[in-house]
């Protein structure tokens, strides 16, 4: 009899979006845990409801509706634990990424230490960096008072002095901290993070601990050349929580009922993204990406260590960020196959501002989305290159070997065809050596993180059941080359013994289909030193690819994708890149 | 599903808040009928502060210094005020360079808060105070014509309403911008060109209500010092069928134009409201709305980006867009008696 590590505990995730509150159930079925379904609503944070509750409520009327499972009592409140007649769940689990991002100033010493570190940490969550004050800011204390004042920050987060480093000069720095808190009114007083020199822990409570809340966390910059976040990043995640529960109706209430307290996507998303580095192949990372309305998030893992980037300035239809002159227009317009004005691009980028929940009608919008997704994920990688430096892969800035890479977002995971989400994927993030797309399609990896604290073996079968969508494997070697040299030879052996050869010449994208439930063995030989990752340039080997939507796809574009110049040539080229993913 | 409403309406009952930027003092009662002009609230707007080190003026520790303080926490100080001294043979002192109020004092060191000239805050429009909102504000009710945009730039005025256009859908230049414009608040049809804009501003006009404008004006549109709000989209959209009579047809009247940047997470919307002299209170505006059969909307993307119509059918399961897009949708019947499949996410029900 097989053995099953299966408590039999059901789950429910609920998550509550800018746009979207999704409440999906998972629940054992067959000794493994499997996702049921998910009920959808609008969310609710915003104007006039003002109240996350709403939302969640419809939400999880609208997954009894598709699960046939009671989970709202006649109280209207949601059944924990599960009752003998079947109804309720066990565990709840919550993420929130709904409302603006917090407004946050970051006080350090040196602008490219301290500052830097907690400018990385903030990048973790759900923040806009308003203002930096450091020692070579050349500002006066009162100036600084005055800044914080008026800038009304969420929070302030205090780095600085490297372990039994300086004192002084952080206390010093500590001031206009100290004053700002004290002349706020308490509602509107700043929650500080203090994430600098341990050995004055006791003095910064002593200056700030009475003024309102204060949290002392470990050194985020231990050394000049250690930047160490992880303590830091849990207490980030706890004032963030604690700031949500202060200001947005409805978000206490769910804390409460959440097994481990709310957390944000991006929290969950770096904790299943390590959950997931430990299971895969310990020589390569593990990706996670996240196009979103409101923030982009990127999250990579690799031997059980894990790092995560939110960037909001990068979602694709942030109100609260988005200034239409920072948009590259003409780096957008080269990812289009049609001529569009700037100024008709510039019309269009804007309504999906003012709408961030609109969605596409026709061709060319539904093209301008796509490639402004393309740009979000090359911009969101641009700034995450630092910290994925310890990922391998040498030449920085192409990306480091990464499988899988699970990719979420409705720009993906509800494009018209799969083939556009791939494109976005390959041109946006330029995978390199051997690697696999997978889309969430239910939107449930940041949720499953969430699920990981309370039950790890949930969140581990859960994903394996049919719940994700194997999109793609992806071949891209790595090299340089004339466009049409032959970089790369294999050797095909399907299932039922049929083999082919193939050869795919540099500047070329090929696709092999290769349905789903099917197998297909290759035996790689790179050519000119390209590198496919099996052991450095020129070397070869085999591999055992799985089917997926799309098949097998080999990127012989290069890396980093050329540039073209020429507007006819270049739109004719991704007409033909996207052509050779939809051919059959 | 709950949709949030956008309103062209030519007679509703309208609750605003009207509150301070920081806390302040609420001058308003409850009850208390205002005109425009009238000041409800004020504060102080950016709260300054100015440090002064005493002790290092002294040329004394900061411990010894303390002794010669001459003022104390919550004094008001005019420029040049003692604060500190004399201290020996030569008489040293320290006056304040600003006037304000003592905050903090000790260790040789002083903490001003700098006197600033008050931020009132006007009523806006005429109406009656219904509640009071502690140290911020007030919610002022009034009735009138109520017309909502989709951007602001930020800016809020009081005029008089002036049409200038012969022709709803014709764009608006500066040659329509003549004396008739002059200290009112214009409602054009849409702006392509930046020369519009700076004769705007030249002339000078009180606030401009368009119906589209390029996105590409608005970083100018942002700079300009009257209000200008855009009700139906970016481009050439000229003043919708619902929202151009209702305005037009109140020339001459007074108007609040409020053209806040539209923030969907408060609640703020740009907007124009036109009080008008009724004795009864009509019914108050709805905020949101179930999406219904018969629902008047407007489409918010191409291609029927400002359109309006009424909603013919919600369709059951999912319709595929001929951008292959698998999306919950409705049919709309639009004005000219074309029918059209749009996604719901696209639509906003129109109260009129």
């Amino acid at each position: 009899m097989p053995v099953s590590f299966v408590q039999a505990d059901s789950l429910l995730a609920l998550d509550v979006g800018s746009i979207t509150t999704r409440a999906s159930l998972f629940d054992v079925v067959d000794a493994r845990y499997r996702y049921l379904g998910s009920g959808e609503a609008p969310s609710t944070a915003n104007a006039p409801f003002h109240d996350l509750s709403e939302g969640v409520h419809q939400a999880l009327e609208r997954l009894q509706q598709i699960t046939g499972r009671v989970l709202l009592g006649e109280d209207a409140k949601l059944i924990v634990p599960s009752q003998a007649d079947g109804s309720g769940v066990d565990w709840v689990v919550a993420t929130v990424s709904a409302g603006p991002p917090l407004k946050a100033i970051v006080v350090g010493l040196l602008a490219d230490v301290s500052l830097e570190s907690a400018t990385n940490l903030l990048s973790t969550t759900y923040a806009q960096v308003l203002n930096q004050i450091h020692l070579g800011d050349h500002r006066k204390l009162q100036d600084r008072l005055n800044l914080i004042l008026q800038s009304q920050p969420d929070l302030i987060v205090v780095a600085g002095g490297t372990e039994g480093g300086a004192e002084r000069a952080v206390m010093q720095m500590l001031e206009a901290v100290g004053l700002a808190c004290l002349l706020s009114n308490e509602e509107n007083r700043p929650y500080v993070l203090y994430v600098g020199n341990s050995a004055i822990r006791e003095q910064v409570k002593k200056s700030l601990g009475s003024l309102g809340s204060l949290v002392l966390s470990a050194n985020i910059r231990p050394t000049l050349e250690v930047e160490q976040l992880e303590a830091a990043k849990l207490d980030l995640m706890s004032a963030f929580r604690q700031i949500r529960c202060a200001h947005m109706p409805g978000f206490l209430e769910l804390d409460q009922i959440a097994h481990g307290g709310v957390i944000t996507p991006s929290f969950g998303w770096e904790r299943v993204v390590r959950l997931l580095s430990k299971a895969y192949d310990q020589r390569k990372g593990v990706m996670g990406v996240d196009i979103g309305a409101a923030a982009t998030i990127l999250a990579a893992g690799l031997g059980g260590n894990a790092t995560v980037g939110v960037f909001p300035q990068y979602g694709l239809a942030n109100p609260y960020l988005r200034n239409l002159e920072q948009i590259p227009i003409h780096d957008l317009m080269n990812w289009l196959t049609f001529d569009i004005s700037p100024q008709v691009l510039k019309n269009t980028l804007l309504t999906k501002q003012t709408y961030p929940a609109s969605l596409p009608m026709s061709v060319e919008e539904l093209e301008i989305e796509l490639a402004l997704a393309r740009l979000m994920l090359q911009s969101s990688l641009r700034e995450m290159r630092k910290r994925l430096k310890n990922f391998g892969g040498g030449e920085l800035p192409v990306l480091p070997p990464m499988e899988p890479i699970i990719a979420s977002g409705s720009v993906l995971t509800h494009a018209a065809r799969w083939s556009q989400a791939a494109m976005v994927l390959l041109d946006g993030l330029q995978p390199t050596r051997i690697t696999t797309l997978v889309l969430d399609q239910h939107h449930i990896m940041a949720s499953l993180g969430a699920a990981a604290a309370v039950n790890p073996v949930l969140a581990v079968q859960a994903m394996d059941f049919g719940t994700l969508l194997n999109l793609a494997s992806v071949i891209a070697p790595l090299g340089q080359a004339r466009p049409g040299t032959v970089v790369l030879r294999a050797k095909l052996t399907y299932e039922d013994g049929r083999e082919e050869k193939m050869e795919f010449r540099y500047g070329s994208l090929y696709r092999i289909p290769l349905p789903f439930g099917q197998t297909l063995q290759l035996h790689l030989q790179p050519l000119h030193g390209f590198d496919i990752g099996m052991g450095g340039g020129g070397v070869g080997g085999k591999a055992r690819l799985t089917g997926s939507a799309l098949g097998v796809i080999v990127d012989a574009r290069g890396r980093p994708l050329p540039t073209i110049r020429d507007t006819k040539r270049r739109q004719e080229w991704l007409r033909k890149n996207l052509a050779v993913l939809e051919s059959r | 599903m709950q949709l949030p409403l956008t309103h062209f309406q030519a007679l509703t009952t309208m609750r605003r808040e009207r509150l301070l930027p920081f806390a302040g003092k609420v001058l308003a009662r409850k009850g208390q009928k205002v005109q425009s002009s009238d000041i409800l609230a004020e504060c102080e707007l950016t709260p300054q502060f100015a440090l002064v080190e005493y002790g290092r003026g002294l040329g004394l520790a900061p411990q010894k210094a303390d002794a010669f303080l001459q003022v104390k926490v919550g004094m008001d100080l005019e420029k040049n005020d003692l604060i500190a001294g004399p201290v020996g043979i030569m008489k040293r002192v320290v006056r304040s360079l600003h006037a304000g109020r003592v905050v903090l004092t000790g260790e040789g060191q002083l903490l001003l808060r700098l006197k600033s000239q008050p931020f009132t805050l006007q009523a806006g429009f005429e109406g009656t105070v219904v509640e009071l909102i502690a140290d911020r504000g007030v919610i002022l009710q009034t009735v009138g014509v109520l017309a909502q945009g989709i951007w602001g730039n930020g800016r809020a005025a009081n005029g008089i309403v002036v049409s200038v256009l012969a022709q709803a859908d014709e764009e608006l230049t500066e040659s329509h911008l003549d004396q008739r414009a002059h200290n009112a608040i214009v409602i054009g049809s849409y702006v392509s060109k930046e020369t519009t804009l700076e004769k705007a501003a030249a002339l000078p006009i009180r606030g401009l209500v368009l119906g589209g404008l390029e996105a590409n004006l608005i970083p100018m549109a942002e700079q300009m010092p009257y209000p200008i709000l855009v009700l139906d989209g970016f481009g050439r959209y000229p003043i919708n069928s619902f929202a151009y009579p209702i305005l037009v047809t109140n020339e001459k009247r007074e108007a609040y134009l409020s053209a806040e940047k539209w923030d969907a997470y408060r609640g703020i919307r740009p907007e124009i409201i036109i009080p008008l002299p009724v004795e009864d209170y009509p019914t108050e505006s709805h905020e949101t709305s179930e999406l219904s059969v018969g629902n008047r909307v407007r489409i918010c993307r191409a291609p029927f980006c400002g359109r309006i119509g009424t909603v013919e059918q919600i369709l059951s399961g999912k319709a595929i867009l001929p951008n292959g897009l698998s999306v919950q949708a409705a049919q709309v019947h639009l004005g000219d008696g074309e029918l059209v499949v749009a996604p719901i996410a696209n639509l906003e029900i129109i109260e009129t």
